[in-house]
């Protein structure tokens, strides 16, 4: 019995082994773990890492998916089930007329579509065509493969699977379900204004009509505004924000297709625009609900037609409202610190002048830290800052500029430490914009980073005469790859939030209204898990970098810079606005 | 108007709820209309104006069916619940201009045994001016019902003002013990206490079932005329000191009102009072549309028996049950005695005036109000006199 390389079943699965050597593996026994060889190749060839089961096509696989065994394409659709004929939740091309037919087979080779239709099934997830079967007009989609996958596992693999299936086709199950699902609730009638307003909802946008001479916003739909009596309006699109004004829980329903939801909370929503919608609040118990609580507009398509508006609590609003402010360490106004259960979230408020950092601020920052570190009801801080245009943007140069142009560093007494070097709680920066010099320097010494779609980094130091000394040069090459920590260090030039997703320096890039969210959502992740494992995790690795020497190496050899006369200079410019005339010393 | 107008003519029908009445809507209307005409002493054939009921019959049917042959008045209000007290209005305007000598207007149905009340709320279209809208934005949401709608009201008057469920409880309270006095009432005999009303069971939070209207079979009718033709007839007329009627704004929306709590009545109210020339701390009772309990503590805010606000701790303060300083609902209404669209209102009020109310009748009753409120707010208010 031969044994095959890896490489050889891979060629195999290419279509690239030679033919000689196929038909010597046809012919022998097969070798012991072909099974898997083949599968491990499988695996690494898919979008998806669920372990696959078995392969059904080309493109599609049974996988063990938690609890369940499902179907999936490579491009990692779902199909469910694998018991149910995945065709029937596979989008479907018939050809059936002798134009479309036509199109495939010419001339006498052409089937009659008086008997014969062609389907074609295509992933709803990546477009492949996965099968095309030609079958009498009616026939119900062919199951083309039911394996017996536990007697598979059991009596040829020698290996049982852990959980036990019923082996039988369940697609009669599936679809005599889809009866039941049909939507019986009342539904509004699609005519005039109500038409066009939900033809927004079926698109995934909340407008609300607003008059085009006094801008007032209404709902319902009316012709005229009732505030200037003027017939022209448009469609606006609303923020989708707003807040619960008040609601009613139905315990019995006054409407017998209501009857199975009891009890339900029909909710008045206040928008941020002013008026004021009934809807429906999704994923929240009535008792939940309170008034003033932020909501934020999702979409629920009932039927094929009608798409309702509904409403989710706004995650990250209710956070800030829970949030306690600590008032005790004295932080100047531009330093926010606070509070929501074992998170602490610490926030630059300063977007006025692009949350740039003062001296002042810099200590207040410090002294948050400090007490995040040591209040052990806290385990995770987010750092964010106010505004859609700044995270930070390093420190004020008007209060700097002096400062350097005399040789001053700017703080780290200690040259083996830099910001947060001693705090070994995660941090989590949420960078709601620019994220340029200090502010990059700052993130740097962060665990998990989520930026919203226009924040931009980078480190503009060189630009001007001088070196990002705040640990970029030791930090940044050990968390990107080396040419780009170059292309950040030596160009000066910043990169969009994508470039950075890409390049591994944050974790997440979302819309800037799901910036808190997501970084909350990270906070609870990391505040399921055990904290001191958690905090003793973070102190190895950071640890095990031994970034100490490089710190000291930077402090001094960064000396040499803000000693010369190109750092005067650089500065000088910046603040002089021209383009600034370096020597070299 | 040439003088004024007067209420000479009450009529009702037995009320109940199972089995029923047995009886057609229209038989209904028709029997309590004879008893109000005879009671005014008058032939059914003198009665040439008619105002029914919203959606409950036509004049032309009335008077096929009563014999009023020289019929030359016919109007329907359409302001659901608030329609009775707003067709005194009108009624009294047609009867001083001239344009009817005597005015019928009837109101009743098989709230309990007919499909009605139950239909209303399983089709999905409302017999009201904001049908449509309610069809498009409400009901596919569940809002399909009148409890659900005014209990988002209610809760944000709770969370404005601090009013309380206890308040809403008193309410019920009182109009059960009022019942206790009124051998018509559905509900006598079955007295409550606070303690029941808090544990009874919730249907559309913050209202229980025991803030909601009863659902009876029944009738009533009225007759109007001017003060007049009225000394010529036998009876003891009851004067409409004034009458008035309002919408809320909008009145086809509930939701985007800029004061949610200013109602039909809030603009009606100051006028009936003005015209009359009396203040509400003038009067001897008040009968108000009791559709759930907190729409009577909302009404005595807007008709200025008290601020705004203020409702909860008068209805505690003033006692507006049996032997309080204002009773109101002396007959129980909609939520002990029988719901009777509002019409019952208006004939107890009389009843108190004529001094016939036998053991709930107020001491020295002179001067009361009756409301109306229907649809998404529509208001009317009528003072009467002795």
């Amino acid at each position: 019995m031969a044994d095959f390389l890896k490489e050889d079943i891979e060629m195999l699965i290419d279509g690239v082994l030679p033919w000689p050597a196929v038909q010597e593996m046809m012919r022998d026994a097969k070798d012991t773990d072909r099974f898997d060889k083949y599968v491990e190749i499988l695996q690494s060839r898919v979008d998806f890492s669920e372990p696959i089961l078995l392969p059904l096509t080309p493109s599609l696989f049974i996988v063990a998916k938690n609890k369940d065994r499902v179907v999936k394409c490579r491009c990692g659709h779902d199909f469910g089930d694998y018991r149910i004929n995945w065709k029937v939740s596979a989008l479907i091309y018939v050809r059936d007329t002798k134009e479309s037919i036509g199109e495939v087979f010419k001339g006498r080779e052409m089937p009659d579509p008086e008997w014969c239709q062609i389907r074609e099934y295509i992933c709803p997830g990546c477009g492949t065509q996965l099968e095309v079967e030609a079958v009498p007009r009616g026939c119900p989609p062919d199951f083309d493969f039911l394996p017996d996958l536990d007697t598979f596992y059991d009596e040829w693999l020698n290996r049982p699977l852990r959980k036990r299936f019923e082996y039988r086709d369940k697609t009669l199950d599936e679809v005599s379900q889809w009866e039941e699902r049909t939507y019986n609730k009342p539904i509004p009638v699609l005519e005039g204004f109500t038409k066009q307003f939900y033809r927004f909802c079926r698109k995934g946008e909340l407008r609300f009509q607003r008059c085009k001479e006094c801008g007032t916003w209404r709902h319902v739909p009316r012709e005229m505004c009732p505030e200037c009596g003027s017939f022209k309006w448009r469609w606006e699109r609303s923020s989708g924000r707003g807040t619960v004004f008040s609601w009613t829980v139905a315990e019995r329903a006054l409407h017998p297709q209501f009857a199975d939801d009891t009890p339900y909370a029909p909710t008045v929503v206040e928008m941020e625009e002013g008026v004021r919608i009934l809807t429906e609040i999704v994923d929240c118990e009535p008792d939940e609900l309170e008034i003033g609580t932020p909501v934020e507009v999702v979409f629920d398509e009932v039927t094929n037609k009608v798409t309702l508006p509904k409403f989710r609590l706004s995650r990250s609003a209710i956070r800030r409202a829970r949030t306690v402010p600590v008032e005790s360490l004295e932080l100047p106004p531009t330093i926010h610190y606070d509070k929501s259960d074992r998170v602490a979230i610490i926030t630059i408020d300063r977007p006025d002048a692009m949350n740039a950092l003062t001296k002042d601020m810099l200590g207040a920052l410090d002294r948050a830290f400090a007490d995040f570190n040591d209040d052990d009801r806290l385990w995770v801080a987010i750092l964010t800052g106010t505004g859609d245009r700044a995270f930070c943007t390093g420190m004020d140069l008007k209060e700097a500029i002096p400062l350097l142009t005399n040789g001053d560093q700017l703080g780290y007494e200690d040259p083996t430490k830099r910001q947060f070097s001693e705090v070994y709680k995660q941090i989590i920066a949420a960078i709601n914009g620019h994220c340029i010099a200090g502010g990059l320097e700052m993130v740097a010494g962060t665990d998990l980073r989520v930026a919203a779609e226009n924040a931009t980094f980078g480190l503009g130091e060189v630009r001007w005469g001088l070196v990002p000394a705040g640990g970029s040069h030791i930090r940044i090459p050990r968390q990107i790859p080396w040419v780009i920590a170059i292309e950040l260090l030596l160009t000066g030039e910043p990169i969009s939030a994508q470039r950075a997703y890409e390049v591994g320096l944050v974790n997440r890039v979302v819309p800037s209204s799901e910036l808190m969210s997501t970084a909350f959502d990270l906070a609870d992740k990391i505040c399921k898990n055990g904290p001191l494992a958690v905090r003793t995790s973070k102190e190895i690795a950071v640890r095990a970098l031994g970034v100490e020497p490089g710190f000291v190496l930077e402090k001094t050899l960064a000396k040499k810079v803000f000693s010369s006369e190109d750092a005067k200079e650089g500065p000088r410019a910046f603040a002089e606005k021209r383009k600034p005339d370096f020597k070299g010393e | 108007m040439n003088g004024e107008a007067c209420i000479v003519g009450i009529g009702e029908t037995k009320y109940c709820r199972r089995p029923g009445s047995g009886k057609t809507e229209l038989a209904l209307q028709l029997q309590a209309a004879a008893r109000a005409i005879n009671d005014a002493g008058l032939q059914t054939s003198q009665i040439d104006g008619i105002m029914p009921f919203p959606n409950l019959g036509r004049a032309e049917e009335f008077a096929a069916n009563l014999g009023c042959e020289n019929l030359r008045f016919a109007a329907t209000i359409n302001m659901g619940g608030a329609a009775p007290v707003a067709s005194l209005k009108e009624a009294a305007a047609a009867t001083t201009s001239g344009a009817a000598d005597y005015v019928l207007i009837p109101a009743g149905w098989n709230g309990y045994s007919g499909s009605r009340a139950r239909q209303t709320v399983a089709k999905d279209s409302l017999a009201i001016p904001g049908a449509a809208i309610a069809r498009d934005y409400y009901m596919p949401y569940g809002f399909t019902a009148p409890p659900q709608w005014y209990a988002v009201i209610a809760r944000r008057h709770m969370h404005e003002f601090g009013t309380k469920s206890e308040h809403l409880g008193a309410i019920a309270v009182a109009m059960r013990e009022h019942a206790q006095r009124n051998p018509k009432a559905v509900m006598r005999g079955k007295r409550i206490t606070l303690d029941d009303y808090m544990d009874s069971k919730m249907l559309c939070d913050p209202y229980r079932i025991l803030d909601c209207c009863l659902e009876t079979d029944g009738a009533a009718a009225v007759v109007v005329t001017s003060a007049e033709r009225a000394r010529d007839l036998k009876g003891k007329p009851v004067t409409i000191a004034s009458a008035a009627a309002g919408q809320p704004y909008p009145a086809d929306e509930i939701l985007n009102r800029k004061d949610l709590f200013r109602t039909g009545v809030t603009i009606a109210a100051p006028e009936a009072f003005g015209q009359a020339g009396v203040t509400p701390r003038d009067v001897d009772f008040a009968m108000i549309y009791d559709c759930f309990t907190f729409e009577v503590l909302q009404q005595l805010e807007e008709c200025g028996f008290c601020a705004r606000g203020e409702g909860g701790a008068f209805i505690q303060d003033v006692g507006i049950g049996p032997g309080g300083d204002l009773p109101v609902n002396t007959h129980g209404g909609l939520l002990a005695e029988a719901h009777v669209l509002g019409m019952s209102h208006i004939v107890e009020a009389v009843r108190q005036l004529r001094g016939e109310a036998d053991e709930r009748q107020v001491d020295g009753a002179k001067l009361g109000i009756v409301t109306g409120w229907g649809d998404f707010g529509d208001g009317s208010i009528a003072v009467l006199a002795r």
